[in-house]
């Protein structure tokens, strides 16, 4: 039996916390919706705030420890630590924006607020699985809440079209991830990462299945972060769902997806960069290109971003490139090894997190305006003298846009110095160069929608509602945006502890 | 995986559990394509329009058989799924709930989570029942104008497309 035995003490307990807040204020959230008949409008918004901020206040309490717990499922300690704060930061965030449009076009959508927090709950075992079984329970969580989430908007054929979309496609690509689970599984003999890392360091076993099992897992997850070439649902989901799922897709799935990304490569490094560092390198690259050149012809603001933030789980895959390349594998040089694989992996870290700041910031603003209604909400034209009718919202914007630009003073510019700087390290400069021009060319596309607000004559436009809770919220997250670009000394070192801190 | 193979069983290990399966898998597939491969040897061949058309019980059919159906058996239909996964949860969790029942601790924990998730799914049907989804006739409005499929659940609101 003893197989069976887990180590069900406190500590144990305490790990669960923050998971068990979560999920339990989601089940709340749904219970008070169904039953409490004096429900205004917003208290579900405000519950919602509150179980997110009751998740953060019980992680900074609760100090479990490092390691694996729960007989292994999950990791403990400051990687999980650091995403269960992004997440239930970028929930927050989402709860601010999606409330702000309820009360405006007055289809009220309660279920949203338990389902994202499902999601979220979803994301955090994800970022902290430790075994494949709760990799996949975490990922299939989000996704299905997602799913519903892109489709959110009954009665519009377009949301609609997202999250069937969505539905359809995610299904394949979780199909291949649990093919490659099997496989990884009938190379270990175990579904735990530490398993599998002590089997891979032995070199025993068939090396075919742990190849082939890897390369689909791959597949999985780059469906999730929107690699090229499995991206192609990114632009039409973006498209049709709401604004407010938009970035929360956009942000936090895309963490999510990119955590247990680093994870299983740091986990498969020691056997299999051989195999994973040519096809990461081919797939970065196009990623990028792809994704910053089609962004320049669209005129659709969310499909822009869509394309954009194609191009940056390009430059994000970099980092992942830049770990799993040959200088970090190379044993006779350890000390440069060690502290290059570790200047990647915090770069990914911080770049996903001053990412996630500028694209909620860009998304709270694309949110209030794609609001006012009309098939062209969304179009850039009609950002046209921004600037003189809703001057916050339009610097807010043109702030979020420079700095997915990668411009000084802005956090976006540092994240890509930082991830730049670890890829040359490894001695990689062509892919350096080619992550450079790709900026560069970004750069059209984002200063394009400045140009519009600022530069281009008021247009009529009758819509003169400003949402100044999500665009103050927007605005908040502008104003972090730069603070992080002229200060993110302090942040990156946390960003390199956590890394530290990982097992593998 | 070795200690609790069944007595006179070979370890052929994790290769040859995969090996295991794909003669599973040709074996199966070699099993339809013989039986369909003899029928189609065996039978008279008759083709009949009639022998196209859709079987309705032997009446006539009528109209075309790609029709929409009612969004509300599709609700049925989850509903049914949701409670017969539960109950292929509870089937393993009965089996293995007899040998961890004894060991100290363990059972109450086993117990305890497994009344937690039936609570859940409880909580879910409780709220679908609240929300009316279980009324085969929701409340409905007439769309202006509109037809049969203009029909909408008053709480909704039908935006452009």
């Amino acid at each position: 039996m003893t197989h069976f035995e887990m180590p069900l003490d406190a500590t144990s307990w305490s790990v669960l916390l923050p998971y068990l807040v979560i999920g339990g204020g989601g089940l709340l959230v749904m219970l008070v919706d169904a039953f409490v008949r004096t429900l205004k409008k917003d208290h579900l918004s405000y519950l919602t705030l509150c179980v997110f901020l009751a998740s953060i206040v019980v992680q900074i309490a609760v100090h479990p420890g490092e390691g694996p717990r729960l007989g292994g499922m999950l990791l403990a300690g400051d990687w999980s630590r650091f995403f269960n704060y992004l997440f239930a930061g970028i929930g927050i965030m989402t709860t601010i924006f999606a409330t702000g449009i309820y009360d405006r076009d007055g289809r009220y959508r309660p279920e949203f607020y338990p389902l994202l927090l499902f999601t979220v709950l979803g994301m955090m075992v994800l970022a902290a699985a430790n075994d494949l079984l709760a990799v996949f329970l975490g990922l299939e969580t989000m996704s299905l809440a997602t799913y519903i989430l892109a489709g959110g908007v009954r009665g519009n054929v377009r949301s609609s079209e997202a999250g069937f979309k969505y539905l359809v496609l995610g299904g394949f690509s979780s199909a291949f991830l649990l093919m490659g689970m099997a496989l990884l599984y009938g190379y270990a003999g175990d579904t735990n990462f530490d398993a599998i890392a002590r089997v891979l360091a032995t070199g025993g076993g068939a090396t075919i299945l742990v190849t082939a099992g890897s390369a689909l897992m791959l597949m999985g997850f780059g469906f999730k972060v929107a690699m090229v070439p499995f991206h192609m649902w990114t632009p039409d989901v973006y498209d049709g769902a709401p604004a407010y799922v938009t970035g929360f897709m956009a942000t936090a799935v895309k963490a999510a997806g990119f955590a247990i990304l680093l994870r299983v490569a740091l986990l498969l490094q020691p056997q299999l960069a051989w195999a994973w560092y040519p096809v990461l390198t081919v797939f970065a690259v196009l990623t990028m290109s792809l994704g910053n050149l089609v962004a320049l012809v669209q005129n659709n603001i969310k499909r822009m971003l869509a394309w954009s933030s194609i191009a940056h789980a390009g430059y994000l895959l970099l980092g992942v490139v830049t770990l799993l390349s040959p200088a970090v594998g190379d044993p006779a040089r350890q000390a440069l090894a060690r502290t290059v694989g570790e200047s990647a992996a915090s770069a990914v870290l911080f770049y996903l997190v001053g990412y996630s700041l500028m694209n909620l910031a860009a998304f709270g603003v694309v949110n209030v305006l794609s609001n006012r209604g009309g098939e062209d909400a969304d179009d850039i034209n009609r950002y046209a003298g921004l600037s003189r009718r809703r001057p916050v919202a339009a610097a807010t914007l043109a702030v979020a846009l420079l700095s997915l630009a990668g411009i000084p003073p802005f956090v976006g510019f540092m994240a890509k110095f930082y991830l730049f700087a670890a890829v040359v390290k490894a001695g990689l400069v062509p892919l350096a160069v080619i992550g450079v021009i790709n900026s560069l060319v970004s750069v059209y596309y984002y200063l394009r929608v400045i140009v519009v607000m600022y530069m281009k004559d008021t247009e009529a436009d009758s819509y003169d509602g400003v949402e100044w809770v999500s665009v103050a919220t927007a605005g908040a997250l502008a104003a972090l945006v730069l603070y992080l670009g002229i200060r993110p000394d302090a942040f990156h070192a946390a960003a390199a502890s956590v890394i530290r801190q990982l097992p593998f | 995986m070795t200690n609790n193979l069944p007595v006179g069983a070979v370890d052929v290990g994790v290769t040859g559990h995969f090996a295991t399966v794909l003669v599973f898998v040709l074996v199966g597939f070699a099993f339809a394509g013989l039986a369909l491969g003899v029928a189609k040897l065996l039978r008279p061949s008759a083709p009949n329009p009639n022998k196209l058309t859709t079987y309705e019980c032997g009446e006539l059919p009528r109209g075309s058989s790609w029709v929409r159906f009612n969004v509300r058996f599709y609700l049925i239909a989850l509903f049914f799924i949701v409670f017969d996964v539960e109950i292929i949860f509870l089937f393993p969790w009965a089996v293995v709930f007899k040998q961890l029942y004894p060991v100290p601790g363990l059972g109450a924990v086993v117990f305890w989570e497994m009344v937690i998730f039936l609570s859940i799914l409880s909580l879910g049907l409780a709220y679908v029942w609240v929300k009316g989804d279980l009324d085969w006739v929701k409340k409905l409005i007439e769309r202006p104008g509109g037809t049969d499929q203009a029909a909408v659940p008053a709480d909704e609101e039908v935006t452009a497309p």
